[in-house]
């Protein structure tokens, strides 16, 4: 019966026959059964080794944070477990049911948490000085977001696997390259906050810089430096985040006490600040738009727009490209070139939207780590 | 910044290896003898080549995917400087940067003239990318 069977298979060899037909169907039926399994398991490895890099790399940031403060602030007690607190700080959005009021609870909040961190910051590094305060507050967030990134990832990573969910694995997976280029920006932003390096998000605040050097200057909100002086025949108010410090001011703030100050008579507010590029665009371009240029999470453009509509005044961008991981390293060669080109942006913009006698504001938005006034 | 390896279970590290070695080996052998079927006008000479071929393609992928999970760190220093400039007559010098300064920082008098010397601009030459690795 068997050997009848074996002589129906053509071929030479109806033995070597069986054994390949077997093997075909056998790798057929673990493609078809296992696939979705065989691919997950590639998956995991790959997000296995960005989970090793993005360990690494937080593990990298608690360590400069760390040395970091010991350096600048002589601590008498020893400050891990505080930074090991401080990193995984976490704030409560505001209910967002009724959203009138939220922008005020939001900056309350935010005056909170900011409040808290240099607090915290200061009793880790009592002999630090202001500025190297605000520098080491700012690595130490560079420190919890990368802190925060290796954490998110692990748990869709655990979640993942424990549930052995193919879509959350492939969500993951798809993500880990914008995941990857965020940590390594803020990996990138590390040195630059330990030693006080400009960075390029400061464009905006050293157009403000370069124009406002050698004049006089005043606080005129909470972290945010202004200097009044005529230029060309305009009156120019010219405000910026108080450097050299990492800091980023309150400039809605700003603009709003002086425009109140002026009493609306301002003929134009001009916010130069960096902007995200495209991808194919050049670093440090120039481009020129209208409204509000600030960053953040609204709050300080809900008070400029609101301040702008109340006295109609118009409202000019002036901003300089540069990618996500630029803005927070070390600032580029390109974008301070960018910072030049803007610098005469601006002031062909004065020259062609306002007359003599006019008062115009400029607003140098954006971080203003190592730079002056 | 120090420079290390991500640790990988050297039992693991080990099987892979020898798997590797294994899978050359017998792909290495299956096209030598593709070659000789092919030279001496054999039959079945294709389906030797073609596992020697897939052979060599599967270990060149397992290599590369553990080439993925072995991080060296290789800490990127930005090559920053410091341009400072003599507010009076123009004169240029670039440093490396140094811990304290900043934009708009006066820094000393002109070696040419007794203008002041100030620090014009900050910042790193293109040629590194952002991050540790």
């Amino acid at each position: 019966m068997f050997s009848t069977i074996i002589q129906q298979i053509p071929g030479e060899d109806p033995i070597q026959n069986i054994v390949g037909y077997l093997f075909s169907f056998l790798m057929m039926a673990i493609f078809f059964l296992f696939y979705n399994r065989i691919q997950m398991t590639m998956w995991l490895r790959e997000i296995e080794g960005a989970l090793g890099r993005l360990e690494i790399m937080r593990n990298e940031a608690r360590r400069v944070a760390i040395t970091t403060i010991k350096e600048a602030g002589k601590p008498e007690n020893e400050i891990d477990s505080k930074v090991d607190r401080i990193l995984d700080y976490f704030q409560i959005s505001p209910v967002n049911l009724d959203p009138s009021g939220i922008v005020w609870k939001l900056e309350h909040l935010i005056d909170v948490r900011d409040n808290r961190w240099k607090e915290d910051v200061q009793m880790m590094a009592p002999a630090a000085e202001k500025a190297q305060i605000n520098n080491l507050e700012n690595l130490l967030q560079v420190a919890s977001g990368l802190n925060l990134l290796y954490r998110i990832v692990r748990h869709y990573y655990l979640f993942g696997k424990k549930m052995s969910s193919f879509y959350v694995i492939m969500q993951l997976q798809m993500l880990l390259p914008l995941v990857m280029q965020e940590a390594d920006a803020l990996t990138g932003a590390l040195n630059a906050f330990a030693k006080g390096q400009p960075i390029g998000d400061g464009a905006g605040a050293l157009v403000a810089a370069k124009l406002m050097h050698g004049k006089k200057k005043k606080i005129v909100a909470k972290e945010v430096v202004s200097a009044d002086f005529k230029l060309n025949g305009r009156r120019l108010l010219v405000l910026k985040a108080e450097g050299p410090g990492g800091n980023v001011g309150r400039p809605g703030d700003g603009i709003e006490k002086l425009m109140e100050d002026h009493r609306g008579k301002v003929s134009l507010i001009i916010m130069v600040d960096a902007a995200l590029k495209l991808e194919g665009e050049k670093t440090g371009e120039v481009a020129e738009g209208i409204g509000a240029a600030i960053g953040g999470i609204g709050v300080e453009r809900y008070k400029i727009e609101e301040i702008a509509l109340k006295y109609k005044v118009p409202l000019n961008a002036v901003i300089v490209r540069e990618s996500v991981q630029e803005a927070i390293a070390p600032m580029k060669k390109e974008i301070t070139e960018g910072v030049d080109a803007a610098l005469k942006r601006v002031m062909q913009l004065i020259e062609e939207r306002t007359s003599d006698g006019d008062t115009v504001i400029v607003a140098g938005i954006g971080n203003t780590i190592g730079i002056g006034q | 910044m120090s420079t290390g390896k991500r640790k990988l279970g050297t039992g693991l590290f080990v099987l892979f290896l020898l798997a590797m070695a294994f899978l050359i080996v017998i792909s290495v052998s299956s096209l030598y003898f593709g070659y000789n079927g092919y030279i001496r006008e054999e039959e079945g000479y294709l389906i030797y080549l073609i596992t020697g071929v897939f052979g060599l393609m599967l270990a060149a992928y397992g290599a590369n995917q553990m080439r993925s999970h072995i991080v060296v760190i290789q800490p990127i220093e930005f090559n920053v400087v410091t341009l400072t400039e003599c507010e009076k007559c123009g004169f240029r010098n670039i440093r490396k940067f140094e811990s304290g300064d900043y934009v708009l920082k006066t820094h000393g008098d002109c070696p040419k003239c007794d203008g002041q010397m100030v620090i014009s601009s900050i910042y790193h030459e293109e040629g590194q990318t952002p991050g540790l690795f």
